[in-house]
């Protein structure tokens, strides 16, 4: 796994994290995300080539501290979670994002963990399978709210997977 | 300079359905390894595994999006799916000697089922095979593609 590129929020906030030309050198994709909404909500999207897609997400929010079932939701997007601005101004939300075979000429596989974070149990854990409409080859990948800006302090590091052999293990 | 992670270690891309992958002399020098799967089964089944030839000594607990089993003591570790399927399985200090095996099961058929599995194996031996199939006779179709990676510790 190697490191390509990190994208950060500055004051005033923003209204996504982009990365664009993202180099097709690689097999997989893997994305890091802290980052929090300005507005109050949970989710956030991903769009891929500038576009969305769809997601069933499941997730579990505890509002005491005894534990929850986890539930699920499906709806058009690409998943991804931020902290929602009510929290605590320090906290932020914990992703990691695996694009599967990004250079395919497909639509593509991407796999959300998310764990928000705050002083105390009321904070939200999902995860997030998602489809991009996009069938052509990732070449730029936007983190956003789905409403309003990201916070100041939110950040993003995209890394790159290569798969290969090591010449000693074997697979058949 | 920053150590690499994820080394690759194997690469499989089904030419033709196959009912079985198994990734075999696996090298004890890293800490954790990863496989990461993406395909389509003949059938909607459970995802099965044996480590080191074994299929006895597992119990595993998972959550899910779906109403299904919650915990088990047999080697259905994860989905797949006539859809587009993506797993990612990932096992704990899987070359100590000195110690039962944990792994981690995430399952997605995608943007419709999810499960999240812990599971144990326990039995103290270094893993140095793994092996992939479908429960009840199914197979991988043609284009899936697994892949092992090695984590430093």
């Amino acid at each position: 796994m190697e490191y390509i590129a990190k994208a950060e929020v500055g004051a005033g906030g923003s209204v996504g994290m982009v990365f664009n030309a993202i180099p097709n050198t690689f097999t997989d994709l893997y994305l890091v995300t802290s980052h929090r909404h300005e507005a109050n909500v949970i989710d956030g999207q991903i769009l891929v080539n500038g576009s969305g897609g769809s997601r069933r997400a499941l997730y579990s929010q505890p509002t005491t501290s005894s534990s929850v079932p986890p539930a699920a939701v499906t709806s058009g997007i690409i998943g991804i979670f931020g902290n929602i601005g009510s929290r605590t101004a320090d906290t932020f939300a914990t992703n990691t994002v695996y694009f599967y075979d990004y250079n395919a000429a497909k639509t593509h596989s991407v796999t959300t963990r998310s764990v928000e974070s705050n002083y105390d149990y009321a904070a939200f854990q999902g995860l997030v399978t998602s489809i991009t409409s996009s069938s052509a080859a990732i070449t730029s990948i936007e983190i956003r709210s789905t409403n309003g800006n990201l916070a100041e302090g939110s950040y993003a590091v995209l890394y790159g997977i290569l798969k290969g052999s090591d010449g000693v293990t074997t697979v058949s | 300079m920053p150590t690499q992670t994820y080394i690759p270690l194997a690469n499989y891309t089904l030419t033709s359905n196959d009912s079985f992958v198994l990734f075999s002399n696996i090298p004890n020098t890293y800490k954790d390894l990863v496989i990461a799967f993406e395909g389509q089964g003949s059938i909607d089944e459970n995802l099965v595994f044996t480590i080191n030839g074994s299929t006895s000594g597992f119990s595993w607990v998972q959550m899910t999006s779906a109403p299904t089993t919650g915990y088990g003591t047999n080697t259905s570790i994860g989905r797949v799916s006539t859809s587009r399927t993506t797993s990612s399985i990932q096992f704990s200090d899987y070359a100590m000697t000195s110690k039962s095996k944990t792994f981690f099961v995430t399952t997605e058929v995608l943007a419709s089922e999810i499960r999240f599995l812990t599971g144990l194996w326990s039995n103290s031996q270094a893993i140095n095979s793994i092996g992939l199939g479908i429960r009840t006779g199914g197979s991988f179709l043609t284009g899936s593609q697994f892949r092992l990676f090695g984590i430093h510790g």
